[in-house]
């Protein structure tokens, strides 16, 4: 049978809500440095949902976006989704290298400084996870696909498919303040069983 | 009026008349649908997995190819079609990360697209349900939508493509 995942008390959600503030405080500095513009995030969400009902979390099949998606794994294992509507993606371009051509296309350059972005936001994340929950972590390279949100998350739902039927996602969204239109999504989908292992660590394992 | 009944990953869902069975967003996922043209009635499933990973698996699930194949034989019969005219329809199976899965790039070799796909031709084989056409593979997602009525299955892709099948 599917591990049925017990339900998160609001205790254990405030632990790992608390967890990604950190983690994204950490990450959003960290990309600071490297765009010369300060990027703010909302304040994280926790959800425990079927993973039938993910896809609509991460953008359903309305719109095509950008997503750069990267496998972490140690003690706890997990997938980390960035998106990015397609105007921001090309933003991010403009601002981090002084192109401003209107060209839409997503080309290798372009691709390759997305993913950079991702692998930047996702190392300095993880290390501060590596810090809190004292363990040793790795991450994939980061891998990159512009597809409707709902077809890019398959394969992450693959992955929690596997021995679940519920996913943990954990959100939180970032933009720059002084251009509005920059902004992109971070998930954070840990393996079922890695949810209970992070919390044990943080000392909220058990019923909560 | 026509009626849309969505179905989600894992799901299946089986529509008559007016009614369209609708997928949104497949990505490595398949939308497999088993139809009966002389009753009209069709029944689709959102196929996340090619087969179930032992001991864990909950057997009568659409969320594997393999028991996908065999709710969606088993909920036409109850609905009176009969298991020789039952005709399938396949869209899905793409490689949304192609560099997660390319040899060249450490990958495995073959995408879980590919291998969904395999997976649902093998099972319906099984079930000798023959599989009239297929919109799979690529690397691009797809919205499908199929009318029990005419038999018709609309694929529509991410890249704006719009393909009848």
């Amino acid at each position: 049978m599917p591990v049925t995942a017990e339900k998160l008390s609001h205790a254990q959600e405030d632990a790992l809500q608390e967890l990604c503030n950190i983690g994204m405080g950490h990450a959003t500095t960290a990309l600071a440095q490297l765009m010369a513009k300060t990027i703010y995030f909302d304040i994280p969400r926790v959800s425990q949902v079927r993973i039938s009902r993910v896809p609509e979390i991460i953008g359903g099949a309305r719109q095509v976006v950008v997503g750069v998606y990267l496998r972490f794994s140690g003690p706890i294992n997990g997938n980390i989704l960035l998106v990015f509507p397609k105007k921001s993606a090309l933003m991010l371009r403009q601002i981090m290298t002084g192109d401003n051509s209107k060209k839409l296309a997503f080309d290798e350059y372009n691709t390759s400084m997305l993913k950079e972005f991702g692998n930047i936001l996702a190392g300095s994340y993880l290390s501060v996870m590596e810090g809190l929950l004292k363990m040793r972590l790795v991450h994939s390279v980061p891998w990159f696909a512009f597809d409707l949100a709902s077809a890019i998350v398959d394969p992450i739902l693959v992955e929690l498919g596997k021995d679940a039927d519920e996913s943990v996602v954990i959100e939180a969204e970032f933009f720059v303040r002084e251009t509005p239109e920059l902004k992109g999504k971070f998930y954070l989908l840990p393996d079922n069983r890695s949810v209970k292992m992070m919390l044990e660590a943080v000392g909220m394992g058990g019923a909560g | 009026m026509k009626k849309v009944l969505r179905v989600r990953i894992s799901e299946h869902v089986v529509a008559k008349d007016h009614e369209r069975l609708k997928s949104y967003g497949l990505g490595s996922c398949i939308g497999l649908v088993i139809y009966d043209p002389q009753k009209k009635i069709g029944a689709m499933a959102h196929v996340l997995l090619p087969n179930a990973a032992g001991a864990r698996a909950r057997p009568k699930s659409a969320k594997y190819a393999s028991s996908a194949v065999n709710l969606l034989v088993e909920e036409l019969a109850r609905a009176g079609c009969g298991g020789k005219t039952l005709l399938a329809k396949i869209a899905g199976g793409a490689n949304m990360f192609p560099e997660k899965f390319n040899l060249s790039c450490g990958g495995p070799g073959r995408s879980i697209g590919e291998r969904n796909v395999r997976a649902v031709k093998a099972a319906l084989a099984r079930r000798k349900v023959r599989l009239v056409s297929e919109e799979v593979g690529g690397e691009c997602g797809r919205t499908v939508e199929f009318n029990p009525r005419t038999g018709e299955m609309i694929v529509y892709k991410s890249s704006g493509e719009v393909k009848v099948i």
